[in-house]
């Protein structure tokens, strides 16, 4: 599909747009915590990506490259209200998903899910989220990281295990 | 106690962060409108017989035409849609299949291989001519060890963890086949009503193509719950009966037409 795109097919970047845009949307909503932000946001995200095709180098994953033109997308958006942060600072700057769940109507499983992912390492954290709720493959994930699959795999055994650890300790 | 299903948790939550329906609609239709008059090339231009090519040089020289822009007219893709055996475009149409096939994840390719089968079997049904009945099953088998391969390699012990939705794609796969059977069996009757009995031979080795697919589908799925994140819990799921069930009814409906067959040719 992105071949397609970049060879200008007429509906190939709507496609990409379709398969995309949910976890964008969803990366992006977790860094700003607002619906019309992250809406607003996921739209530039895509501009961007379009008007940016024609640099895309096929040899990586356009999932990863269009996760990290949301990101740039995010760092702009903040340093436009805020413009004295330095990238680093601005990655803290990030709310915590918990935090940004608290006004969205989920179950309560789902805030006790959240729950059980803020107490795990950093690290390990990022990558269940990149996993489970931003739909990367483990492949892609090791791409961001730098780790090497098997150890992307091999965290995400662990973190799992350690979250229904967590889970079940609370319900009893 | 039941072993706690987080893949549900997420999956809901995934569904909870979503953007508004109708602003992805309208996204969808911004972007989708984006490159308007770029991709364009008339199959007119294209000087050779294309019924006679091979279909990889096909496939390269339709992946060349689409990177081709400013020319006036429609899509290819576009206009070989709905076209089926005999049809000048054909071979078009199956080098944009491949084409699609070498684009999509694995998981994907589950649904547009399925997609494919389906197509064959329409045009199986839609045939009046012998030769273009022949060449549909032809296509139809291949596509289907092209789905068990792909079926075969999905939900390795060591591999990505087997989601939900790869579940229901290979499920998807294992009712499909068992359709195909009788949609099949109804394409038999009409070759044996014509006297076309090659074609006829070749839709009851297609039907048993089908069954093979079917049991490559169901022993993925087995495959996948043994190896899925929160470990086997020995039970299978209701689809997986239904698809056993269904498996006997159309190894008898392959039994009949081979028997009408035979009736026929006496």
């Amino acid at each position: 599909m992105v071949e397609r795109a970049l060879g200008g097919d007429v509906e190939a970047f709507g496609k990409l747009f379709e398969v995309y845009s949910k976890p964008v949307y969803r990366f992006i909503f977790f860094k700003v915590g607002n619906r019309e932000v992250a809406e607003d946001l996921t739209s530039q995200t895509f501009e961007k990506a379009l008007k940016g095709l024609a640099g895309f180098d096929e040899k990586k994953f356009f999932k990863t490259w269009l996760f990290t033109i949301a990101k740039n997308t995010v760092i702009d958006y903040y340093r436009s209200r805020k413009n004295s942060f330095s990238i680093e600072e601005l990655e803290d700057v990030f709310p915590d998903s918990e935090d940004v769940t608290n006004d969205v109507q989920v179950s309560d499983e789902a805030r006790r899910l959240f729950g059980a992912l803020s107490k795990l390492k950093k690290d390990w954290k990022r990558i269940v989220e990149f996993k489970y709720i931003f739909e990367l493959k483990n492949e892609e994930i090791a791409y961001i990281t730098g780790m090497s699959e098997g150890n992307v795999r091999v965290i995400l055994t662990r973190a799992i295990k350690k979250m229904k650890h967590i889970f079940r300790h609370e319900r009893s | 106690m039941k072993d706690l299903d987080l893949n549900r948790i997420f999956k809901e939550i995934r569904k909870t962060i979503s953007p508004d329906e109708k602003w992805l609609d309208s996204q969808t239709r911004k972007f989708s409108s984006k490159h308007d008059g770029k991709l364009t090339l008339t199959i007119s231009i294209l000087p050779f017989n294309a019924l006679a090519m091979n279909r990889k040089l096909m496939a390269i020289i339709v992946s060349g035409a689409i990177v081709l822009t400013g020319l006036v007219g429609v899509p290819v893709a576009a206009q070989a849609k709905d076209v089926g055996p005999g049809d000048f475009l054909y071979p078009v149409d199956l080098a944009l299949e491949d084409a699609e096939l070498a684009l999509a994840s694995d998981e994907d390719d589950v649904v547009l291989l399925n997609e494919q089968l389906e197509e064959r079997v329409g045009e199986s049904e839609d045939s009046e001519e012998s030769g273009e009945v022949s060449e549909a099953i032809e296509l139809y088998n291949q596509k289907v060890d092209q789905l068990e391969e792909l079926l075969a390699s999905l939900c390795q012990e060591g591999s990505e963890s087997c989601d939900e939705d790869t579940f229901s794609k290979i499920e998807t796969v294992g009712f499909a086949t068992l359709r195909h059977v009788e949609v099949l069996a109804g394409v038999f009757d009409k070759q044996i009503e014509k006297g076309n009995e090659s074609a006829a031979d070749a839709i009851i080795g297609a039907m048993e193509h089908s069954l093979n697919g079917h049991d490559q589908a169901v022993e993925s799925l087995q495959k996948s719950r043994e190896n899925s994140e929160d470990g086997d819990d020995g039970e299978t799921s209701v689809a997986e009966e239904e698809l056993k069930a269904g498996k006997d009814k159309a190894k008898q409906k392959i039994e009949e037409a081979k028997t009408r067959g035979k009736g026929r040719s006496k």
